[in-house]
């Protein structure tokens, strides 16, 4: 391929002026690329630091499979522990990004724009980590498959009935969907990206690389309308998936007998955990990137004091749900859980439990209520309190239970082994190696929503020329337009003049709000077909589970053959898989994606902020030439 | 229809630890060590539990034998993901070794905390391996393991009963523990069966079953001490 320069070359027919060559052009969001540009030392360090903690996670993973899960700290009662809270840890953390991206979304809060692209690669390294610990946790990792419906001659079947299955089939459901949540605005980001790549290093890895990765993206108005219909329908159906997989992680012990695990309220309570410990997350993060990458102007003091705010009204939330699950179980004084009680409130647990209270209910309560308390600084070390004390609250649920059955002759103890401890602190290695990855090689503030959001989708762009300029490629002509106004009155006159809807392509880095539609108006199925695909993938879901356990009777624990309530659950999961792959794959056919394409004409441009305009040249019903777009450039 | 199930009488349990014995031998249940019983990681389908009643100095000692309870609404069941565990149409709760990859929800679900795990790969030191049960399948790390109320006997006295083209005998069936137990506390036989010993003590009014009020309906019925 040529690069980006061949486009510029002066065409000089009809005497129309060529593109003057390109003046430097400014880029207003030059801090969000700044660190894509090369190997900077911090992030160079910190990548090798991060890396080495999660090399200890993998030298202990391999060391257990080596020498068996008895080099774990467990024992009989106490059969899961640390890697079990890690992993409620970890899927409580993914909840920071998605969730919290798509509540902003879908309530159009402004402030959302620079949070949502770091709080979703929050998401899905979180829980991608999250969903390794039922792995390590295994006896038998291996053998993970015999859970996947895989058809087989060994007579292995999934029990859909077990909660563990809706885990895998929830997760599998919520990693995909975020990672397409994420990839889906990511990709007009990467557009821009590879249009400053070709116009700045024709040819390099980077410019190469982000012309596979942006999928040949053009920012039509065509792509824009179903891009956003697509990243909205994605938030409505990204909510009640976060909320069903914190539910289902919760039923892991709810559909339990055990005593302060048999409890209805754990659903919701998780959830909001999981909500609270993603806003801690999110919060850190956000500091460290903003210390760390100097993006004070995006990730700004109202967007700390906005999430504090929301943090305030989770501490409150979470403070309410504990205080009401302690008190039912206090006032109800079952022997079985009062043995459970005690130890937590004032036993060996004691001092984990008030730990607990103090940095997830005091602090936040006591920092952020107060304005001066939102401000980076102390927002950012309140999160890290309430990480502890929400990875706290996971050990005492799992192991406090645990220690003290039912039947009273065993008394549990748990210490955990170095294994148990290298693979926790690793796994925080993990994840800090995989963002400092990611904020690399993408901008982890969206570019081109904070851009829509500062432009307003109109008005002039700061860093292209007010004055039009024109080019000629390839039998199309293309002109660049600073500002939406001028792009308007041209449309207008082009329409006017008879130009055929299909010969115009209007191309932008950001949605065109206030532009009047080219020939017919757009429309998405976007919705339509992701109910489609809901309803769909929740008969393909509810025929798997009920036709299945009916070729493979096997009874459990006195249930029907096809029990309704778990495989409602397995159904929900079905519908919401199903609904999310249509949604993107309408998008992807909407948006002609997957055909990437070849520079054109004020591509730099373009991804500084400008529109183009451009129309095919071709004989016009007066048999001459038609002279496109001449008049409003001035020739 | 047969439902197997097992009268103990806490009556006549002297706590004298036949039964324990008897069952590690009879399904080759690996010995952990000194170090490894101290964490909590002994392994016996079987245990012996002392219940004390009264106040000291009037102190009464009760033994009572714990092990599967072969429940009928076993809640270790549905929870496991791959059907390692799941009832026989002859009642029993069955474990299907190869099937299991090391979750540990059902020693988790079990209120009576009789699932086993193994930790480690089994080690004999020799020459015990020689008197393994060649009856009676081995267990790698990482699999759980339980009481199977002695299935290989009641499969080899099922198979023997066909090739005479009889039906079984009540008291055919006899796992180790019932076997071995010198005060013969342990009755096993069928419950569906009207006739045999087992039902028939399972009707006295001395009858209880473990945590009753859970409602998972255990095979296993206890006698209570007069």
């Amino acid at each position: 391929m040529s690069g980006a320069g061949s486009a510029y070359e002066p065409e000089g027919r009809d005497g129309t002026p060529a593109a003057a060559a390109p003046p430097p052009t400014r880029f207003a969001e030059e801090d969000l690329v700044r660190p894509l540009a090369g190997f900077r030392p911090g992030l160079l360090v910190g990548s090798l630091v991060t890396g080495a903690l999660a090399g200890l996670l993998f030298y202990c993973w391999g060391y257990q499979i080596r020498n068996d899960i008895g080099v774990a700290g467990l024992s009989r009662p106490v059969f899961w522990g640390f890697y079990i809270a890690n992993f409620v840890f970890w899927i409580g953390i993914s909840h920071a990004g998605t969730l919290i991206s798509a509540i902003l979304r879908v309530t159009s809060a402004e402030w959302r724009r620079p949070v949502t692209r770091c709080a979703e690669a929050i998401t899905v390294f979180a829980l991608s980590i999250g969903g390794l610990f039922p792995l390590i946790h295994l006896g038998r990792p291996a053998l993970f498959w015999y859970m996947v419906p895989i058809p087989n001659s060994r007579g292995l079947w999934p029990n859909f009935r077990s909660p563990l299955v809706w885990d895998m089939m929830a997760i599998t459901t919520y990693l995909t969907g975020s990672i397409l949540y994420l990839l889906l605005p990511l990709v007009p980001d990467l557009a821009i990206l590879r249009d400053r790549a070709a116009a700045e290093s024709p040819g390099s890895f980077r410019a190469r690389a982000y012309r596979v990765l942006a999928l040949g993206w053009r920012g039509t108005p065509r792509q824009w309308h179903s891009l956003e219909a697509g990243i909205r329908t994605m938030a409505i159906i990204i909510i009640p998936v976060a909320v069903s997989v914190h539910t289902i992680v919760s039923w892991d012990f709810s559909m339990t007998l055990q005593p302060m695990w048999h409890s209805t309220i754990f659903g919701p309570y998780f959830v909001v955990g999981a909500i609270y410990s993603g806003i801690a997350v999110l919060m850190v993060a956000m500091y460290l990137l903003r210390r760390g990458l100097h993006l004070e102007e995006y990730l700004s003091d109202k967007v700390f004091n906005n999430l504090g705010l929301l943090f305030v009204a989770f501490a409150m939330i979470w403070g309410y749900f504990t205080f009401a699950e302690h008190l039912t179980v206090w006032y109800g004084s079952e022997p079985s859980e009062m043995r459970v009680f005690w130890q937590r409130v004032r036993g060996d647990y004691g001092t984990v439990f008030w730990t607990m209270i103090v940095v997830n209910v005091v602090v936040p309560l006591g920092v952020l209520s107060f304005p001066r308390g939102r401000r980076p600084l102390p927002t950012a070390l309140v999160g890290l309190g309430v990480l502890l004390g929400m990875w706290m609250e996971r050990f005492l649920i799992v192991v406090g239970t645990l220690r003290f059955p039912r039947l009273d002759f065993t008394v549990g103890s748990y210490t955990p082994s170095w294994v148990e401890a290298g693979i926790l602190l690793g796994s925080f290695g993990l994840f800090a190696l995989l963002y400092f990855l990611f904020v690399q090689a993408a901008p982890i503030v969206s570019i081109w929503e904070v851009r829509e959001g500062r432009q307003g989708g109109g008005g002039s762009t700061p860093g292209v020329a007010a004055e039009p300029r024109r080019a000629r490629t390839g039998g199309r002509v293309h002109t660049l337009f600073a500002s939406t106004e001028d792009l308007a009155g041209e449309l207008e006159r082009l329409g006017r003049r008879g130009v055929a809807p299909g010969d115009i392509e209007v191309r932008s880095s950001v949605p065109l709000h206030g532009v009047p539609p080219v020939g017919r108006r757009v429309r998405s199925w976007v919705p339509w077909m992701a109910v489609a695909g809901g309803l769909a993938g929740g008969a393909a879901a509810f025929l798997l589970s009920s036709l299945s356990s009916l070729a493979y009777p096997l009874p459990t624990g006195g249930m029907p053959l096809v029990p309704l309530p778990p495989y409602g659950v397995i159904t929900f999961e079905g519908v919401a898989i199903g609904a999310i792959l249509c949604t993107v794959a309408t998008v992807l056919v909407e948006c002609g994606l997957l055909r990437p394409g070849a520079p054109e004409p004020f591509d730099a441009e373009l991804a500084a902020g400008g529109v183009v305009l451009s129309v095919r040249e071709g004989p016009d019903p007066s048999g001459e030439r038609a002279t496109p777009v001449g008049a409003a450039v001035g020739a | 229809m047969t439902r197997w199930g097992m009268v103990i009488d806490t009556d006549r349990c002297t706590g004298c630890g036949a039964c324990v014995v008897a069952c590690h031998s009879e399904n080759n249940i690996q010995t952990v060590g000194e170090e490894e019983a101290a964490r909590g990681r002994a392994m016996h389908w079987l245990h012996i539990e002392r219940v004390y009643e009264g106040t000291f100095p009037d102190v009464k000692v009760r033994f009572l034998p714990v092990l599967c309870q072969h429940c009928e609404a076993a809640p270790c069941e549905p929870v496991c993901p791959v059907y390692a565990t799941y009832r026989t149409p002859e009642g029993l709760n069955a474990m299907v070794y190869n099937r299991c990859i090391g979750t540990r929800y059902c020693a988790n679900n079990c209120p009576y905390t009789v699932r086993f795990f193994n930790w480690h790969e089994p080690e004999l030191p020799r020459p015990l391996e020689r008197q393994l049960n060649p009856d009676v399948s081995r267990r790698p790390a990482g699999v759980m393991e339980k009481c199977t109320f002695c299935v290989q006997r009641i499969q080899d006295a099922q198979i023997r009963a066909k090739a005479e083209e009889r039906d079984l005998r009540d008291g055919e069936v006899r796992p180790a523990c019932a076997q071995s137990c010198p005060a013969r506390a342990i009755v096993f036989g069928d419950l569906e069966d009207p006739e045999a010993r087992v039902a028939e003590l399972a009707r006295s009014g001395r009858a209880f079953h473990l945590l009753e009020d859970l409602g998972t309906h255990p095979s296993v019925i206890y006698l209570r001490g007069e």
